[in-house]
């Protein structure tokens, strides 16, 4: 006998079979208008509708839909934009013709819609996918490296200065994936293991104050990750990659006689069928690392979900994990010793660390004009260094995110859009090193776009969010922000933006009683939130002619801050710190980017940030900021080859904490940084896949410079890679 | 058509010029190497009062705490020792600034994290415990002492 609930499962399955069968099938082929080859990874989405599929490798897309005839448009960089109607009978063969410069990439996330880059009155920058296998990037941290503007430490990411060094609790920057916040609950750091690397379509740059829709977290900009989408066509990836590290040029700082190496393994899959599609990507990492006491190990793995209720509604489920091992390295011995740990270091002490993300997003076009967008998440955290609970130095932490988020987009008419949402935010932690807290944030925007006036993009927003916590009573905070966008001819764009930002302490630099490597950090419950006041102005400049393009990109930039965070050494003694609101600051800069590339696939990028990070209180410069920063890279392609040279340049830092000295021998050390990247790429068709080999080494120069206080940059680094896509 | 060449030649240029070799060890040769070997007598004290242990070396006797002698360059202090129960230790520094006097060599109890909480429990001498004795450093050379801990006779404070 059937059961009630089996019936239901039967009558459901019959009910989408039924409904599957009666979809039509809509197939087509994109191709480049002059060469007749197919143009891969192009966008079509079917308007008013969620549906889309992008095109596999040979340029084919295939959607399914009720409707026989479908208006379709058609989006690649580079190409212009293409509408048309397709019909279920025919293959369609769709022609796009490329533009005579190479800019309008689409971005999403500045204002939380989709919108062209040149649209958008701040500062952002993208990395494209591409970029991550030609330069062996295994995390996202290193590929930030290489944006105009930002530096990584660490695990610390400043954009334009915003940053100096905290072991990267309670960064400035929020960090998404899809537009889901991915920051620790306890510390309100950057978790960069737990991204799919294979996956990942582009990452979006915004840079200033980002709170008036993003809330806490970004008072310095915003990382925003995008993952690709299915297609009907299997998509198989995978990547070898193994390197070793150059012996030290002193032998004073050789310390291993092995070859200390770095591999790892990354495979991914996707496809879509009918109205589901399913991502799925496994990680595995190992590193020897250049020093000793360094080691590590991580597996990471993803899945996500969609599935297509109707052509207006759809839904999509990901679960990030990641877990590994780390040795707990803080800081050299000395500079004459400057690859092993202090003498005395408990080398068997190793960090256990989990992380798991799962989001949920639901997607619902309400009519021609709005749309709804609920998103559901919990990132939960955990990591131990697995001494006993008794020991001086034990840190375990268990912390859990809850995120929640629900965002109305109505077009009103045919000059003004109107973006509103609420959204929530619970840091639980339960934590032997933090204590046992609950931290709530409330939030609620709305941000409305006018183009009323020729030529020029309006935009106003406000956000409110208040704070919930035992330990302190926090105000409302209020983040306004508004931003002109004129473009003065086709070629010539000038943009304005002032924004608010604001960031809640984290729970860490709240709560935090920790002793580690001499260091013993005391708790501060009284922590109020920062706040910074951004300012940007900037042109952007398209010189084109038949066979070249160039685009300058100049702003300027001023930003206010109060109450910033600090780690601060006790006055009382120099071993004990505590997190204090103690700094008022500036920071006021230029940012020239350029990018160049002509008809003969040759691309030259060059960023020059100038920057002025000034302690208001003392005078003097902020600590852990450099001055300049010049980021070049060139590339070249003559298929099926492919040279790329990254060049960075980064000056010394002017101010540092010198009670440092107290615990970290040669502290005081202050030097430019130069380095130097170059990857040879090899493309191939072996075995019916689409394979790249590539070379490339890492510091090519050797260069001996600092990454933060007592901690040697990495070495010359050799590594080979193949990957693979069928 | 945009002269890249040019571009190009000037950015190379810029950034091979702009290259050193970056940071580099001290020369063994112009160094100068102070050995310490710390002998234990008698019961320790108990463990939970026992943070670690470190030794300071003194240009001149100090007159301040030990915090302000460290940032005014008068002393350097080694990493903590957080062995209990033991009877030998060694720790070894390292000076370039050279030639050097060492005036006052002591091996402090601290017992708290806080580096403030510390009391000092064996000295060098070569005399008694209220003679401290001085090493003379100059550069190429390894000076080797020994200091005793007595846990039960402490030497005088020096304020």
């Amino acid at each position: 006998m059937i059961s009630h609930h089996n019936l239901f499962k039967v009558v459901l399955i019959f009910l989408i079979l039924t409904y599957s069968t009666a979809m039509a099938d809509v197939k087509g082929e994109i191709v480049d208008s002059d060469s007749n080859e197919p143009i891969i990874g192009a966008s079509i989405s079917v308007l008013g509708t969620l549906i889309g599929d992008l095109t596999d490798r040979k340029g084919n897309f295939h959607i399914k839909s009720s409707k026989d005839s479908l208006l379709i448009v058609i989006q690649y960089a580079g190409y212009e934009k293409k509408s048309t109607f397709v019909s279920s009978l025919n293959p369609v063969k769709i022609e796009l013709k490329r533009l005579t410069y190479h800019s309008n990439e689409l971005i999403v996330s500045a204002n939380k819609k989709t919108e062209s880059i040149q649209n958008v009155p701040i500062s952002v920058s993208l990395i494209k996918s591409e970029e991550f296998s030609t330069r062996n990037i295994t995390s996202i941290d290193y590929a930030l490296q290489y944006v105009p503007g930002v530096e990584v430490n660490q695990d610390n990411v400043s954009i334009r200065g915003s940053s100096g060094f905290s072991f990267g609790i309670g960064t400035r920057t929020i960090f998404l994936q899809d537009g889901f916040p991915l920051l620790s609950a306890d510390n309100n750091d950057i978790k960069f293991d737990i991204i799919p690397i294979l996956f990942i379509d582009r990452v979006e740059v915004i840079k200033g104050a980002g709170s008036a829709l993003y809330g806490t977290s970004a008072l310095g900009g915003v990382i925003n990750v995008l993952t690709a989408k299915p297609s009907y066509n299997p998509m198989i990836r995978a990547r070898l990659y193994s390197g070793l590290y150059d012996s030290p040029k002193y032998e004073q700082w050789n310390w291993s006689d092995k070859s200390l190496i770095d591999k790892g393994l990354d495979f991914a899959y996707s496809q879509k069928f009918g109205d589901y599609g399913i991502m799925g990507s496994a990680s595995m990492f190992s590193r020897d690392s250049y020093k000793r006491y360094d080691k590590s190990e991580r597996l990471s793995m993803f899945l996500k979900q969609l599935y297509d209720f109707s052509e207006k509604t759809n839904v999509e489920l990901a679960i990030n994990y990641s877990t590994s091992k780390t040795d707990d390295w803080v800081y050299w011995n000395s500079l004459d010793s400057a690859l092993i740990p202090p003498t005395g270091t408990d080398e068997s002490i190793v960090i256990t660390s989990n992380k798991l993300a799962v989001s949920t997003s639901l997607k619902h076009i309400l009519n021609e004009s709005s749309f709804m967008n609920i998103k559901l998440g919990l990132f939960n955290t955990y990591f131990s260094n697995m001494l006993a609970i008794d020991n001086i130095e034990y840190r375990e932490s268990t912390g859990n995110t809850y995120f929640f988020e629900t965002q109305y987009s109505n077009s009103l008419n045919v000059e003004n859009s109107l973006i509103t949402g609420i959204e929530s935010r619970i840091n639980q932690v339960s934590s032997f090193t933090y204590g046992d807290n609950i931290q709530t944030i409330l939030g609620a925007y709305a941000q409305l776009e006018n183009k009323s006036i020729s030529n020029l993009i309006a935009t106003i927003g406000i956000r409110t969010d208040k704070e919930l916590l035992d330990t302190i009573d926090t105000k409302f905070q209020y983040s306004p922000k508004i931003g002109l966008n004129y473009t003065l001819s086709e070629s010539m764009t000038l943009r304005g933006s002032y924004g608010r930002g604001f960031r809640a302490a984290s729970l860490a630099e709240r709560f935090a009683s920790v002793q580690f490597q001499g260091f013993n950090v005391i708790a501060n419950p009284e922590l109020k939130s920062e706040i910074s006041q951004s300012l940007e102005l900037g042109l952007s400049y398209d010189m084109i002619n038949s066979t070249d393009y160039l685009n300058l990109d100049i702003s300027g930039f001023y930003n206010r801050y109060d109450d910033l965070i600090e780690p601060t050494f006790e006055s009382s003694s120099q071993a004990v710190i505590k997190f204090m609101n103690i700094i008022e600051a500036e920071i006021s800069g230029v940012e020239i980017d350029m990018t160049f590339k002509t008809e003969e696939n040759f691309t030259l990028k060059s960023s020059l940030t100038y920057l002025n990070p000034k302690n208001i209180v003392e005078n003097k410069d902020l600590k852990y900021r450099s001055n300049y920063l010049w980021y070049s890279s060139l590339n070249y392609k003559l298929l099926p080859f492919e040279v790329q040279l990254d060049y960075r340049y980064k000056s010394k830092y002017n101010e540092i904490d010198e009670r440092l000295g107290s615990t970290i021998k040669d502290h005081n050390l202050k030097i430019d940084a130069h380095i130097l990247d170059i990857s040879f790429s090899v493309y191939s068709d072996i075995f019916d896949s689409k394979t790249k080999f590539t070379m490339n080494v890492k510091n090519a120069l050797n260069y001996y410079y600092l990454e933060m206080v007592g901690n040697m940059a990495p070495i010359r680094f050799l590594n080979f890679q193949i990957e693979s896509e069928l | 058509m945009i002269k890249y060449n040019t571009i190009i030649f000037i950015l190379l240029a810029l950034f091979l010029s702009s290259c050193d070799k970056g940071l580099e060890p001290r020369d063994e040769a112009q160094l100068a190497y102070l050995n310490v070997s710390i002998n234990f007598i008698n019961d320790w004290p108990k463990k939970d009062s026992v943070f670690g242990l470190r030794v300071a070396a003194f240009k001149l006797p100090p007159s301040e705490s030990l915090l302000k002698e460290i940032s005014n360059g008068n002393a350097t202090i080694s990493d903590l020792i957080k062995d209990y129960n033991i009877n030998n230790k060694d720790i070894q520094f390292i000076y370039s600034d050279l030639p050097l006097d060492l005036l006052y060599i002591v091996v402090a109890w601290q017992y708290e994290p806080d580096l403030t909480s510390q009391r000092i429990v064996g000295v060098y001498n070569i005399i008694n415990k209220s003679e401290p004795g001085t090493v003379k450093l100059v550069q190429g050379e390894t000076v080797n002492i020994d200091i005793e801990v007595d846990w039960n006779d402490f030497p005088p404070q020096p304020f």
